[in-house]
């Protein structure tokens, strides 16, 4: 890889399978991609391509019955530390959570489903800085409430209510601050154990990850003052810090009237709205890779295009990587700087957007663009036979060579090896024999 | 399996997910043995009488004797062959639950199509007539009617029937309306297919499958509501070959002598345990056939 | 003698809106409200616009599955004719108007019933979007296709089968998928089975309702190029409703394009393409997202979203959106007029200075 990119995120050979009753789902077929900091990546295919299985994988959120069977998964989020890469398959569950919606977050398709239809606008977004920015929010809190008493008169009989709610939200702060300590001291052991594997290594891993699992946020007083219903009024000022962030947040997302918006359930708002709030809760911690799967599929054009401008302008701005899951090669050109491209379960191409477009080396990708009809159209589209296959029982070797144009003999033999066509330019096909750097 | 016809390639599909999972295996095999030992009743237990629901017994004794050479499942009260009655009473409970289902069947598919079909006034009047059926306790108003019509077997078969059909008629009546907002209705539809073609080649086939589901479920159910009515004494006449008769005929026996609570334990037990089984066994298959037949489940 | 095939006037459709415990009438969806809208024999007419524009329910009022609030759709019939029974309509005399509406009974799809529609249905058909939803599962598919010829008994029942393989071929499927289901198949061996159905009557006029939308590029490729050897091989006419600019560029004549309720432009597919004249078209094609990352377009980003249908800005619909928008687009509704000449139409009050 060029130096002037560094990794984000890199998977290899990644196997994801899904365990039906019909038979085993062969999804992804040892997917290898590599998400830079600072670009925007597209993953292109047609349905059942595994795009959307790659990410999930990512994310380890796959559903049952699909299962990730093989592979690595490295997640680069310290900058200098280039050593300290994140094994995602070997963290714990508890881990994970921390990461999700807070280092990498996720849009998805249909905002609709994506969003719960009985909680408002405020406590959907607001969710975000309460799981992943709590301290953060008791500290500002608490400033506030310092600044408020002091200006105000000294024996006000308000004075010890705010004082008993600054008592309790430090408590709350120093309990999520133990909490983060010990999970922090458990992460870094566990780092530690990775390079010894060990039997001994193992078990005391195993115990490790156990004992984080059960590591929550602890704070007697406060823990206590949660549940009980007058005493939970001193969470207000939280809330109130809360709302301010979530208002603040929608309108930097161009949502006019951000403090109405708030109030709002999901089904007073239309599509594109519905949209913008998935987004703002994704953008909520700010994350470093933001996934964004198909996020404009199920949209009008005209509104496809000021989520896509959003999303462009948030690149720019906010978020360093966005992951761009997609079907249409015309948002691909648009948005994304670099693109693989999939076929059932398999990387077939990975290029530059431009270098793709101008000279797709694949006999698949070359297909998928010349089926999309051009803004200057004359002659019949040219077409990919056939129909993606079954994953069940995917053709043997290369899993294009039953729709291949240019179908060779080994193609139904030997899987093709992913070689560097030209510099940065990656293609599996065994129209390409390159150094066989698989 | 290229050869065969379609209709009976998604038959075999759905027997081997059926054979496939354990619990359905278990319902259906129970299943089959209760139907087995109604059917070989006569082989199993010859009949004593001119009518073979009435159970013999060996004099007017009235407790209970424990299982023998001569009662293998021992007696109940009066001296009634225990064996004999659940045999024959196997007999009785697939009369009772079949009969019934299949009429609450019959009637609620018909109120249910029409209701589905002509909505307006007449699915509002149907609909009203279930939302009455469902205000009124069911037990409560099985014994009234039971007593209105005249006790009897008879009798109990008449109410569950009257009570059994206000479920399928709203199952189906809901699916129906799922149904006929689908795609393919309208393409029938432009297809200049009539509305009774419509209803019967589209509609009816692909609603009809919950409440199969629901109709297999509910068998268990009926033999357990019959069961109850019969044990409050409303349902046949003493000596009849009916579970509900058998435990009301055992109900007094449930706490045994003061030196020992458990004296006539068989006289609870072993009925009771039949009755289970027999409920089990429907209930494991209706589940069965649900998770097989749902669409949801069935291509994943 | 001249006709169109299908002739739209001011074709309504309303969904009304009930409200409160008596399920009061309160107000209406306007889906469609006021279309006019004609199509030539053997074109194609694609039919453009955002979702709630009311694209699906013109095409469905014209197929008369369901029936349209108000308005006038003529099938076959004689431009003179036609022509004569609107001027009555039009007339401010009540007794010319109802003479109008006498004759004009005959001649209406919309107000047709019975046997005179069902011999109508022979000749009009429908490809829905998602054939998953348009195919009936438990069905066979020489069933599937097989229906409306057995719906209509337009066949004798030993020839049908005959019938079916011969449709399945012409979409390019063999006698082998005759006895399967249809979830047997690939999405766009599906729409190949529906698109089998709807040319079983030997129509004239077949709707096509997002018929490329639930299917895959590659597929969509296929299935596209199919419709356009079917529209040459057996002179049909299509409507083809989409939200896919670019689909209807390959496949229409013409493109006519709704908002909200209404028709803001018609025209020839590649003079519309050249030169939007609607601000409201300008920014839909400038939206679409271009294969090609070499060109870099300047793209008009409306703002803010489709209004609700129930209760639709005053004047011109769009003006809420538009970027030149003067006083007299709030308070006036412009009508349909012709532009450029070349059959162009377009409803906007400032198309020749913007």
């Amino acid at each position: 890889m060029s130096t002037a990119l560094q990794t984000l995120v890199e998977t290899s050979d990644l196997h994801t399978n899904f365990y039906t009753f019909e038979g085993v789902v062969r999804a992804l077929n040892g997917v290898s991609i590599v998400v830079n900091r600072g670009e925007t990546y597209g993953l292109v295919g047609e349905s059942g391509c595994g795009k959307s299985v790659t990410v999930r994988s990512l994310m380890r959120i796959v559903q049952p019955p699909g299962r990730i069977d093989s592979g690595r998964i490295v997640l680069f989020l310290n900058e200098r530390d280039r050593s300290r890469g994140i094994e995602i398959l070997q963290r714990t569950e508890t881990y994970m959570q921390s990461i999700r919606g807070s280092d990498i977050s996720m849009i998805f398709q249909e905002p609709g489903a994506a969003l719960n239809p009985v909680l408002s606008v405020l406590d959907q977004v607001g969710e975000s800085y309460r799981l992943h920015r709590m301290e953060q929010m008791i500290t500002e809190t608490l400033a506030g409430l310092e600044g408020e008493r002091t200006a105000m008169h000294r024996n006000s009989p308000r004075r010890a209510v705010r004082r008993l709610q600054a008592a309790l939200l430090k408590a709350e702060r120093r309990g999520l601050q133990r909490w983060a300590a010990l999970v922090g001291r458990i992460d870094n052991e566990l780092y530690l154990l990775e390079d010894r594997q060990d039997v001994e290594a193992l078990a005391r891993k195993e115990s490790l990850n156990r004992g984080r699992d059960r590591a929550r946020p602890r704070s007697g007083l406060a823990s206590i003052a949660r549940r009980v219903p007058l005493l939970r009024r001193y969470r207000r000022p939280i809330n109130a810090t809360i709302r301010r962030h979530v208002v603040e947040l929608l309108r930097s997302l161009g949502i006019p009237n951000p403090e109405n918006v708030v109030r709002r359930y999901p089904h007073e708002l239309s599509g594109g709205m519905q949209q913008r709030i998935v987004i703002a809760i994704a953008l909520a911690c700010h994350p470093t890779l933001l996934i964004a799967d198909e996020p404009t599929s199920n949209l009008d054009v005209t509104i496809q295009a000021q989520i896509v401008e959003l999303i462009k302008d948030l690149k720019r701005t906010t978020i360093s990587s966005v992951l761009f899951i997609t079907h249409d090669l015309g948002l691909v050109a648009e948005v994304c700087d670099r693109v693989t491209v999939m076929y059932a379960g398999d990387v077939s191409e990975t290029a530059t957007v431009r270098e793709l477009f101008r000279g797709p080396l694949h006999p698949y990708t070359a297909g998928l663009l010349a089926s999309v009809p051009k803004v200057d159209q004359r002659e019949e589209l040219s077409m990919i036979p056939g129909a993606v296959p079954n994953l069940i029982r995917p053709p043997e070797g290369c899993r294009f060579h039953p729709r291949c144009p240019k179908r060779m003999e080994i193609c139904e033999i030997q899987k093709p090896p992913t070689v560097e066509h030209s510099r940065g330019h990656w293609v599996a096909c065994h129209l390409y024999p390159g150094r066989g750097n698989a | 399996m290229k050869t065969m016809h379609p209709r009976l390639r998604e038959l075999a599909f759905t027997l081997r997910r059926f054979l496939k999972n354990p619990l359905s295996v278990i319902g259906l095999s129970l299943v089959v043995i209760f139907g087995l030992i109604a059917l070989l009743a006569p082989v199993l237990e010859p009949p004593k009488y001119a009518d073979p629901y009435k159970i013999p017994h060996t004099g007017f004794h009235i407790e209970p004797s424990p299982p023998s050479a001569a009662h293998p499942l021992g007696t109940m009260q009066q001296q009634y062959d225990m064996l004999y009655g659940l045999v024959w009473g196997t007999r009785s409970a697939f009369r009772i639950g079949v009969l019934v289902v299949a009429a609450n069947l019959f009637i609620g598919i018909i109120l249910g199509v029409l209701a589905g079909y002509f909505g307006g006034l007449v699915d509002e009047v149907i609909m009203r007539i279930t939302d009455i059926f469902f205000a009124i306790p069911f037990l409560v108003m099985a014994m009234a009617l039971v007593v209105a019509i005249g006790r009897g077997l008879k009798a109990v078969v008449v109410v569950l029937i009257i009570l059994g059909w206000p479920s399928y008629t709203r199952v189906l009546r809901s699916d129906i309306l799922v149904t006929r907002g689908k795609d393919f209705i309208l393409a029938a539809r432009a297809s200049g297919a009539s509305h009774l073609r419509i209803m019967f080649t589209h509609i009816v086939p692909n609603a009809l499958y919950s409440v199969l589901i629901l109709a297999s479920l509910n068998i268990g159910t009926t033999i357990l509501t019959a069961a109850a009515l019969s044990f409050l004494g409303l349902g046949s006449e003493t000596g009849t070959a009916d579970w509900g008769q058998i435990i009301s005929l055992c109900r007094s026996w449930i706490v045994g002598t003061p030196g020992n609570r458990f004296a006539y334990w068989y006289t609870v037990f072993i009925p009771g345990f039949v009755i289970s089984l027999f409920v089990l066994g429907w209930n494991l298959m209706g589940d069965a056939v649900r998770d097989v037949f749902d669409p949801r489940m069935r291509r994943r | 003698m001249t006709q169109n095939l299908v002739d739209v006037r001011e074709l309504k459709k309303y969904y009304p809106v009930t409200g409160g415990i008596f399920r009061r009438h309160v107000a209406d969806v306007r889906a469609v409200d006021g279309v006019d809208l004609a199509l030539a024999r053997g074109e194609c007419l694609g039919l453009v616009g955002e979702s709630g524009c009311g694209k699906t329910t013109l095409g469905k009022a014209i197929l008369r599955l369901h029936d349209a609030t108000a308005g006038r759709i003529y099938f076959e019939q004689d431009s003179d004719k036609v022509e004569s029974v609107e001027a009555m309509l039009r007339s401010p005399s009540p007794s010319e108007r109802a003479r109008g509406r006498a004759l004009s009974k005959g001649m209406d799809l919309n107000r047709m019933k019975g046997s005179a529609l069902l011999a109508l249905r022979q000749k009009i058909q429908v490809v829905f979007q998602d054939p998953t939803n348009s195919l009936d599962p438990r069905m066979l598919v020489k069933d599937i296709v097989a229906e409306p010829l057995v719906a209509q008994r337009l066949v004798k029942a030993r020839d049908v089968e005959g019938r079916v393989r011969e449709l399945l071929a012409t979409v390019g499927l063999t006698a082998d998928h005759l006895m399967r289901y249809p979830h047997e198949f690939s999405g766009g061996q599906r729409q190949r089975i529906a698109i089998a159905r709807a040319l079983a009557t030997s129509p004239e006029f077949i709707l096509m309702d997002e018929p490329t939308s639930a299917l895959d590029v590659s597929v969509q490729a296929q299935i596209l190029n199919l419709l356009r050897k079917l529209q040459e091989e057996f002179h049909l006419t299509y409507l083809f409703v989409t939200h896919h600019l670019l689909v209807v560029k390959y496949i229409s004549n013409r493109i006519a394009v709704m908002y909200l309720g209404r028709i803001v432009e018609l025209g020839p597919t590649a003079e519309i393409f050249a030169r939007p004249l609607h601000p409201y078209t300008r920014a839909l094609l400038s939206a679409i997202p271009v294969p090609d990352p070499e060109t870099k377009r300047e793209k008009i980003i409306l703002s803010g979203d489709v209004p609700n249908p129930i209760n639709p800005p005053s004047g011109c619909r769009f003006h809420p959106r538009c970027a030149h928008v003067r006083e007299i687009c709030r308070t006036t509704e412009p009508l349909l007029e012709t532009a450029n000449g070349g059959g162009r139409t377009v409803a906007c009050h400032r198309w020749r200075e913007v």
